[in-house]
């Protein structure tokens, strides 16, 4: 073996080491994700369109209760191996979008008004950018 | 998660399991010249993709189910007289209990017909690496979650505390069915390594390595086997469909025989802890390297 192939190996072995590494502590420090269950099967949640997702993190084969109160997809399990479940999960978000929204309301003091407001959200790989505007702004006097 | 998500997440998934193993496979071949895509690629493919797509909800909907109905069997002061030992002696039980009990769980399922029908899919592997871990029918995969996660479900274990362990060994499960051949030394003693898994899926169905992960099981119970060289062959001797759908059906087929398929290997036998790679002294049942070691090469 010469020294090419020697530091392919010691290169290669240090690169999936880390890599492992890497997924064990940040499986430790990560929230919990849900599993996957493309069949609803343990969802009761009300389904939106998908936008677009945000990285969830590693999905962790751990943390059970013994208490039956956790829903469903709460669940953590042992997995026996990485089969049950993706190794990593990512959130569905809404779209990056573009919101007017009309108000309309009627005051016992004048006329009904009409507001428009502006209101940009982005919700990229778990980094949620504030709205430019409020989603709710007060009435104006 | 719905459907994009998860295809998102399979495909996050998929390449980084790639990155992490394929160097390896590439570098520390246990066998020289397997390519990527080797055959039954596709197939092992759709074994992945049909666990993480489809199936991993229905597991996930089945053990919760399994752990509410313990829930009414486990006493609360059982569980309030566990939650007050130490934390790291909880976590000692919980892994040694779930070892022991998948390890037999694991002996059943190549002894008895029944469980063989489900298990043989995921012994048909005729190539074995990262991907071909994957190739598990869903209730052969629910009977083996169900099971090693008995312990933590009656003990209450909070299996968060051991979150990063959990994942070590959800990886290293995939990785001892990898095609790799790594000097860890004694480590394997712990934590397992491919060359005695790659023993276990010898096309003997009694090969011995039943254990999870650490061979301390096998050791304990004389089934450990750790010759010096790759088996012959992977795979079982009985005919199985080559195709997904097939697979997934085959334990439902009707048999001609239910019973009488049980097969033996001279180098299954039970034996005593040799070093891999020592060549065992005369009257061990180790077959010498090189020699052929399914029933019927050695009739």
């Amino acid at each position: 073996m010469n020294l090419q192939s020697k530091l392919a190996r010691v290169a290669a072995l240090l690169f999936s080491l880390t890599l492992l590494a890497g997924y064990v502590v940040y499986s430790h420090v990560t929230p919990n994700t849900p599993p996957p269950d493309p069949l609803g099967l343990n969802e009761v949640e009300s389904r939106q369109e998908p936008d677009s997702f945000a990285f969830g993190g590693a999905v962790k084969a751990d943390n059970t209760s013994p208490s039956s109160e956790r829903p469903a997809n709460e669940l953590r399990i042992i997995s026996s191996k990485v089969i049950n479940q993706p190794v990593f999960s990512v959130h569905q978000h809404p779209r990056p979008s573009f919101k007017a929204l009309l108000h309309l309301w009627n005051s016992s003091d004048g006329p009904a008004v009409h507001y428009v407001d502006p209101s940009i959200r982005f919700h990229m790989f778990g980094i949620h950018l504030e709205p430019l505007y409020s989603d709710d702004p007060s009435p104006p006097k | 998660m719905n459907l994009p998500a998860a295809i998102l997440s399979t495909g996050l998934s998929i390449l980084f399991l790639v990155v992490l193993f394929r160097p390896l496979e590439k570098l520390f071949p246990a066998r020289e010249g397997q390519k990527f895509m080797r055959p039954a690629f596709w197939t092992d493919l759709c074994f992945l993709l049909g666990q993480y797509l489809l199936w991993s909800g229905l597991v996930f909907w089945a053990l919760n189910h399994f752990r509410g109905g313990l829930d009414g069997f486990v006493p609360p002061n059982f569980r309030a007289a566990v939650a007050a030992q130490s934390w790291w002696l909880q976590a000692v039980e919980m892994i040694v209990l779930s070892d022991f009990i998948i390890y037999w769980a694991h002996r059943l399922q190549h002894g008895v017909p029944f469980l063989w029908r489900f298990h043989s899919i995921h012994h048909s592997a005729e190539h074995l690496d990262w991907l071909a871990a994957h190739r598990e029918h869903p209730l052969d995969t629910i009977y083996t979650v169900g099971l090693i996660n008995l312990p933590a479900f009656i003990l209450g274990f909070p299996l968060e505390t051991l979150a990063g362990f959990l994942a070590f060994r959800g990886l290293w499960a995939i990785f001892i069915h990898s095609n790799v051949r790594l000097p860890i030394g004694p480590l394997r003693m712990i934590i397992g390594a491919p060359e005695l898994h790659h023993w276990h899926h010898d096309k003997a169905r009694d090969a011995g390595n039943y254990a999870n992960i650490s061979p301390l099981m096998d050791i304990l119970f004389g089934t450990y086997r750790c010759p010096d060289h790759e088996p012959e062959s992977f795979g079982i001797h009985e005919p199985i469909s080559k195709h997904y759908l097939g697979q997934l059906w085959h334990p439902f087929r009707r048999r001609r025989e239910s019973s009488g398929t049980r097969e033996s290997s001279d180098s299954a036998r039970e034996s005593p802890l040799p070093e891999c790679g020592r060549i065992p002294p005369q009257g061990m049942d180790f077959p010498a390297p090189g020699r052929q070691t399914s029933p019927e090469m050695a009739r």
